[in-house]
């Protein structure tokens, strides 16, 4: 199984370039789409989910056409929205059933075994019965995780899918999604790092419409692999640091100021050498994309 | 710490925010457009030449009623100013700010109060502007009335505008739901649509005036009764009942608006109500992070996607897209109040009959369908639209859009959804009939025109559907939820309102629509309406089927939706076959609209008022001199009809003697043949006739004599014609009742000669846009030779002399005919039922024949032997018809003579013609006539006995006299046997009865005269005008009797009726009998002059 993007351009009324030439090829297991709000993550993924025309390249999905037949491409889609809405006067369990029918699961006794089970899965059997009208953040957003899974999807799409999600419901998001991902496509969109570097095998970085970087985490860790230092200063040594030095990233940590800089010497000045994290590739990748 | 300029500051916010948006200036256009339509259609209801179209009258009943608009306006702008920060969920912070939440609570009020009354002056504007939108000619145009539509705006739309905004706020704070200020709104105006409904009959004016929330109900019956001067540029008097009704609904609304101010906190407001989403979404997800559903498989399932399992999918899916518009409590809310109207109108308002009551026919439930029509529309588009876009709106649509069902699998269970809410509505009204009926211990129920008037497409349930379809196309078309429901509701309003004021008059333009569905008669059904109607469903369905094809294909998954795109037109998942079915349905449609203007106006069955106006006013200019000198006296000695209901035709042959009492030799022949009359014969003293020239369009054929008739000479003509209608008509004008499938009642058979004055244009605002001079009166002149000579009963009338006329009828089986005179022969053959009748001992002469399937009940009442031919099932009066026929019988053989036929038939007919027609041995009544009148009702009783022995008197009066067409005819017509009826009314049924029959002759003169085409003359030069002689000369009359005493009146009148030499006149019985002497001087001035304060 294969998801090959290929030149995929899409401009916005007001000449907004959303997406830029984007070239991706993504095979089974999971795949980590990285970027800033507004890099054109979410339309790509409409555009994969046949929910917007693109105005020029082609996305295949194994032989399919996906722009050319939408319709093949659904009967294999997973896709949960970055937001969504619910229908809140109809219980989960009613709108799974309805979603299912949806997806084409005729029999009514699959159909009742396969939302049984996703409302097992994500931890919404107690309150199949109530209204979705009614549910927390962290509810529903699991209840879109239950939806995406009907019809035993073979490419599925979550678009920022740990929003919302406490720490527990956000790990057994991440196990299903493994589990999942053995057998599938799986992308997954995301501003958190940290969701990748966990999930995925494969990975992009996507910054103003355009793929900037491609790779599995660890390639991509590894790139900066001596170029990093690291060094605790006071906060208002920041700037002169930054005149000085390349700066990569700063956080506070136990009340002192970390800094991190890229450089390929010793930088001296009682900077330590650090093992570089996807964060860092990260930054220092959106750092170094060209302006327009 | 307080926020000291928070007023000013929300108060300029909201503003801004409403006057950023682009909505508010559609609304401000909105508006002032149905001001020009509202005050264009208040016009049309006054006929008299000068009323003015800007007149103050018009602005005042328009500014009281608002319309639906502008509530709608309100209840939106109300609801939203107080509730957004809930709705968007901003409160949370924004009720967080040091604010005093009294004051954060007056300032939206004032603010919505003030938008409000920013946006309803575009309503006013709108009225100003009709001056200059060219809709009106100059002389139905004088100065705007400035001072007054100031004044109307005062004292309507500002206090209820208060009054609405107050509701809404009160009923938001109490209820803390959107839905709330909506249902209180839509409280105020189900009062003022009952209050509204009720009044045209009810004697309880004072009631209805108070109750109304809008005070529109006051303002309507009092401006229908200013004179036209008042109505034209004079202030709106102000009553008691006015000022009660603007103080109650102020304190009302005061009241909620205190009630509001102390409970509304923003800890009260913020918190929600019991049961309510937003509590609910509150709620923590308490469950356990246990590990329930780790390791539990995913069972693989089997997906589908073929055409058949989408169909049945398709029907799955709209039992849920159904559940989930009728679940809400809102829905059951509105449903419940509209169960209640439509029990209520069928149980008291419905059944409203003349002066009383009807028995609760079938009919009659069926129509609160149409009563209530308009607003159940509404509320299904309404509903339908947010159906519709339910995924965009709740933000589904991704999930939705991602699925491999196709578009039509989501899309068409919404539309079969709203189809299945749609029948719920039906079904409402059709169970609310039953239900009322049964209430009633009424079992007549007539089932087939239940499902076919309220499932059907006369306004039913398939109306209904097509107006969801309609909805459906245009959410396809423009993705845009607001637009969808401005443009399909704007739609719906623009063509109703435009319906109803005239703008537009066929019903082929107005989308769903068919003809005659509001005019069903219990003997003739819908008749020709019926065909036509089938035709117009089957245009609107051709329709239909193009919307749903092309809302589907216009619906675009996903975003980016532009309106006009070429690719949603070549792309989109329709197949080639649902194209071509498009397009087919397209064509369908195209060819049965062409089919439609053949059947109609290529066959004359329909033409445009502005045609009929200016064929009228060429008929005056072309043929007023010309035919005008052929003075012909028409005696009719023998005619034979043979009728074909079945096939709307008549053939008929007649002989007919004419005489020309004119100085000149008449050398032309004018004959009044419309274009659906073919004569097939005419001869002139046996001499074939060859029509010289035939003016279809004005209906008018020549015939050049070979022989001219020479002054004071007689001569035979003898016509074979054909009378048939072809095709069928396209809107409830043209019942065609002279030739219906039952019930037809034919009294154009013979054709006038001559120039036919009913054919010109009879109002003095029509004549003058026809640049035609003003009519003086509607009669001639007491004194005009012409006139003297001339029947007003009928120009078949020979004065002086006996006269013989035979008159062989046909018709077919089972309908059985009748006709004026004695009954000499019945017999049938050839599968037809023949009649041959004789009138043989009057001066009235009638050639008017009708046949339907009628059942009989026959009589011998003080030696006349009656007969009633009533329709089946109409048998719930007969007792009392025989009751009041005897007791008219027993008065005129009494009090002025002897009643002169030896045989009466009283015949029901259909309602499209005269309510009544008096004829020789022969009475045709409407089946509104007391038919099917409720005689548990007083008034009702004492009405059948008035219509009834009204018309015997006719006959006794018409039978020994000629009645000459000139000024006060129809005071020896209709006013002089009405005051002698009157008398038995107070005999046999009561003096409440003859009092409640003043109280509509009262109302009806005041009313109408307002309206007067011409210039209402005193009664002694009465010229035959429906408001006054019927009602002011039947008041004054029996006042003059009851001043003279009865038996002297009635004396008087028989002596003078039975030996008047000449034709009768009335003024000259009047002056005759005020030679007689003891007529109050007082009362004389109710028949010589025409005052305001005469009283009644």
């Amino acid at each position: 199984m294969q998801l090959e993007i290929t030149n995929l351009n899409k401009t916005y009324a007001g000449n907004v370039a959303a997406l830029k030439d984007v070239s991706l090829t993504i095979g089974t297991g999971m795949f980590g789409l990285l970027g800033e709000n507004g890099a054109g993550k979410s339309s790509l993924m409409r555009i994969i989910a046949t929910l917007q025309d693109a105005d020029s390249g082609t996305v295949r999905f194994n032989d399919i056409d996906v722009l050319a037949e939408p319709e093949k491409l659904r009967r294999q889609l997973g896709y949960l929205p970055q937001e969504f809405g619910v229908y809140p006067s109809v219980s989960a369990e009613e709108l799974l059933f309805h979603i299912a029918d949806l997806k084409g699961i005729a029999n009514v006794g699959e159909r009742k075994d396969q939302v049984e089970a996703l409302l097992q899965k994500v931890n919404l059997w107690d309150e199949r019965k109530r209204k979705i009208g009614g549910f927390s953040g962290g509810m529903k957003q699991r209840f879109g995780i239950a939806q995406a899974l009907l019809g035993n999807p073979r490419l599925i799409i979550v678009d920022e899918p740990t929003a919302g999600l406490d720490p527990v419901e956000r790990n057994r998001f991440y196990n299903l999604l493994s589990e999942i991902g053995e057998h599938t496509v799986v992308i997954l969109s995301t501003h958190i790092v940290e969701d990748v570097s966990t999930l995925c095998n494969n990975m992009a970085i996507l910054g103003q419409g355009r793929v900037l970087r491609v790779g599995t985490p660890g390639e991509l860790e590894q790139s900066l692999n001596g170029l990093l230092w690291t060094k605790s200063i006071q906060k208002d040594e920041l700037a002169g640091y930054r005149e000085r030095n390349d700066v990569l990233s700063s956080h506070f940590h136990l009340g002192t100021l970390n800094l991190t800089i890229c450089s390929k010497a010793d930088p001296g000045d009682g900077f330590a050498p650090k093992p570089p994290s996807l964060a860092d590739t990260y930054f220092h990748t959106l750092k170094t994309v060209p302006a327009d | 710490m307080k926020n000291p300029v928070m007023m000013s500051n929300i108060f300029s916010f909201e503003l801004r925010y409403r006057f950023r948006h682009p909505l508010t200036y559609l609304i401000l256009l909105m508006l002032a457009g149905q001001g020009i339509w509202y005050a264009l259609g208040v016009y049309d209801y006054y006929t008299s030449d000068e009323a003015l179209l800007n007149g103050a009258g018009i602005f005042y009943q328009c500014m009281a009623g608002g319309g639906m608009l502008v509530v709608a306006i309100v209840a939106m702008i109300s609801g939203t100013t107080l509730y957004r920060d809930i709705a968007v969920g901003s409160a949370d912070y924004v009720y967080a700010c040091p604010l005093d939440e009294k004051r954060f609570f007056l300032t939206h009020f004032i603010t919505a109060y003030t938008v409000n009354l920013f946006l309803v002056a575009a309503y006013p504007a709108g009225m100003v502007l009709i001056k200059y939108s060219g809709l009106g000619e100059p002389h139905q145009l004088g100065p705007t009335p400035w001072l007054e539509l100031i004044h109307g705006y005062l004292i309507f739309c500002v206090p209820n505008l208060f009054v609405l905004t107050a509701v809404c706020f009160f009923c938001l704070v109490h209820v803390r739901r959107i839905s709330a200020a909506y249902i209180g709104v839509v409280g105020l105006t189900v009062l003022f649509v009952a209050s509204e409904v009720m009044s045209e009959n009810s004697p309880y004016r004072f009631f209805l005036e108070v109750m109304d929330p809008f005070g529109y109900v006051y303002c309507k019956l009092l401006v229908q009764e200013l004179p036209v001067a008042m109505k034209n540029s004079g202030f709106l008097p102000m009553t008691a009942s006015f000022w009660i009704n603007r103080l109650f609904w102020i304190l009302l609304g005061l009241s909620g608006l205190y009630l509001s101010y102390k409970r509304f906190s923003f800890q009260y407001f913020l918190k929600a109500p019991k049961g309510s989403m937003r509590q609910k979404t509150a709620r923590q997800n308490n469950e356990s992070a246990s590990s329930l559903g780790d390791g539990v498989p995913i069972p693989d399932v089997l997906c589908q996607y073929g055409r058949k399992e989408n169909l049945f999918k398709v029907l799955r899916l709209a039992k849920v897209e159904f559940l989930s518009v009728v679940r809400p409590a809102s829905f059951k809310i509105i449903f419940g109040l509209l169960i209640f109207i439509i029990f209520m109108q069928n149980l008291f308002w419905n059944s409203t009959y003349y002066i009383g009551h009807q028995v609760p026919l079938t009919s009659g439930m069926c129509n609160v369908r149409l009563a209530n029509g308009f607003l159940f529309m509404v509320i299904l588009m309404l509903l339908a639209g947010e159906l519709f876009y339910k995924e965009r709106t709740g933000g589904f649509w991704q999930i939705t859009g991602a699925t491999p069902s196709p578009t039509w699998v989501l899309q068409v269970p919404k539309l079969l959804a709203m189809f299945a809410v749609a029948f719920v509505f039906a079904l409402s009204i059709f169970l609310g009939g039953i239900c009322a009926q049964a209430l009633q211990g009424f079992w007549d129920m007539d089932l087939a025109l239940y499902i076919g008037d309220i499932f059907g497409y006369k306004f039913g349930w398939i109306t209904y559907m097509f107006n969801i379809v309609l909805v459906f196309f245009l959410a396809g078309l423009f993705n845009n939820r607001y637009l969808t429901h401005v443009v399909a509701v704007g739609y719906y309003l623009f063509i109703i309102i435009s319906f109803d004021i005239g703008l537009i008059e066929q019903v082929r333009f107005g989308y769903s629509l068919v003809p005659g569905l509001d005019d069903y008669s219990e003997m003739m059904g819908y008749g020709i309406w019926e065909t036509s109607s089938f035709f117009f469903f089957l245009m609107w369905a051709a329709l239909a089927v193009v919307f749903v094809l092309a809302g589907i294909q216009f619906w675009r998954r996903g975003i980016e939706q532009r309106v006009f795109s070429l690719k949603r037109v070549f792309a989109g998942e329709l197949t080639p076959g649902a194209k071509a079915a498009g397009l087919a349905g397209l064509l369908v449609f195209f060819l049965l609209q062409g089919f439609i203007v053949r059947q109609s106006s290529g066959l004359r069955n329909y033409i445009s008022s502005d045609q009929a106006d200016a064929e009228a006013a060429l008929y005056e200019t072309t043929y007023a001199q010309a035919a005008g000198t052929n003075q012909l006296t028409q005696q009719v000695d023998e005619v034979r009809i043979d009728l074909f209901p079945g096939q709307r035709k008549a053939e008929y042959a007649a002989t007919v003697t004419l005489a020309n009492f004119s100085t000149e030799p008449l050398g032309t022949l004018y004959l009044n043949v419309d274009a659906h009359t073919d004569i097939s014969m005419l001869t002139l003293e046996a001499l074939p006739l060859d029509p010289a020239k035939r003016d279809i369009a004005l209906g008018m054929s020549v015939y050049d004599l070979p022989d001219p008739i020479q002054p004071g000479e007689k001569a035979t003509l003898l016509i074979k014609a054909v009378r048939r209608y072809r095709g069928f008509p396209q809107t409830a004008e043209e019942p065609q009742a002279d030739l219906a499938f039952n019930g037809l009642f034919l009294t154009e058979a013979l054709h006038l000669t001559g120039f036919d004055e009913d054919k010109t244009l009879r109002d003095n605002r029509d004549r003058e846009n026809y640049h035609l001079t003003k009519l003086s009166s509607r009669l001639d002149p007491i004194d005009d030779t012409y006139g003297l000579r001339r029947g007003f009963v009928s120009p078949w009338q020979k004065s002086g002399g006996r006269q013989t006329l035979n008159l062989t009828v046909s018709t077919s089986v089972p309908q059985q005919p009748f006709a004026p005179g004695r009954l000499i022969r019945e017999w049938q053959e050839g599968g037809r039922n023949y009649a041959f009748f004789q009138v043989d001992t009057t001066k009235m002469v009638q050639p008017y024949v009708g046949s339907a399937r009628y059942l009989s009940r026959k009589s011998l009442l003080e030696q006349v032997d009656v007969n009633l031919l009533y329709h089946p099932g109409h048998d719930y009066n007969l007792d009392e018809f025989q009751q009041a026929i005897e007791a008219g019988l027993a008065f005129i053989n009494t009090a002025l003579g002897i009643y002169p036929y030896s045989e009466l038939r009283v015949a029901e007919i259909p309602y499209y013609q005269e309510d009544s027609y008096a004829m020789a041995g022969a009475i045709a009544l409407s089946e509104k006539e007391g038919w099917y009148g409720d005689c548990n009702v007083g008034e009702i009783r004492g009405y059948i006995q008035y219509v009834l022995a009204r018309d015997l008197i006719r006959q006794w009066i018409a039978a020994n006299s000629f009645i000459a067409d000139v000024q006060g005819a129809d005071m020896i017509w209709t006013a002089l046997p009405s005051a002698l009826a009157l008398q038995v009314v107070e005999s046999r049924v009561g003096v409440r009865e003859v009092e409640a029959l003043f109280a509509k002759m009262r109302k009806t003169y005041h009313k109408d005269r307002t309206n007067e085409p011409i210039k209402e003359p005193p009664l002694i030069f009465a010229d035959h005008i429906d408001y006054l002689e019927g009602n002011k000369g039947t008041m004054a009359l029996y006042k003059l009797a009851g001043n003279i005493g009865f038996d002297r009146f009635n004396r008087f009148v028989g002596k003078w009726v039975t030996e008047s030499a000449g034709p009768l006149v009335f003024y000259d019985f009047y002056e005759k009998l005020k030679k007689a002497g003891g007529v109050d001087p007082e009362l004389c001035r109710l028949f010589e002059q025409v005052e305001e304060d005469v009283a009644l």
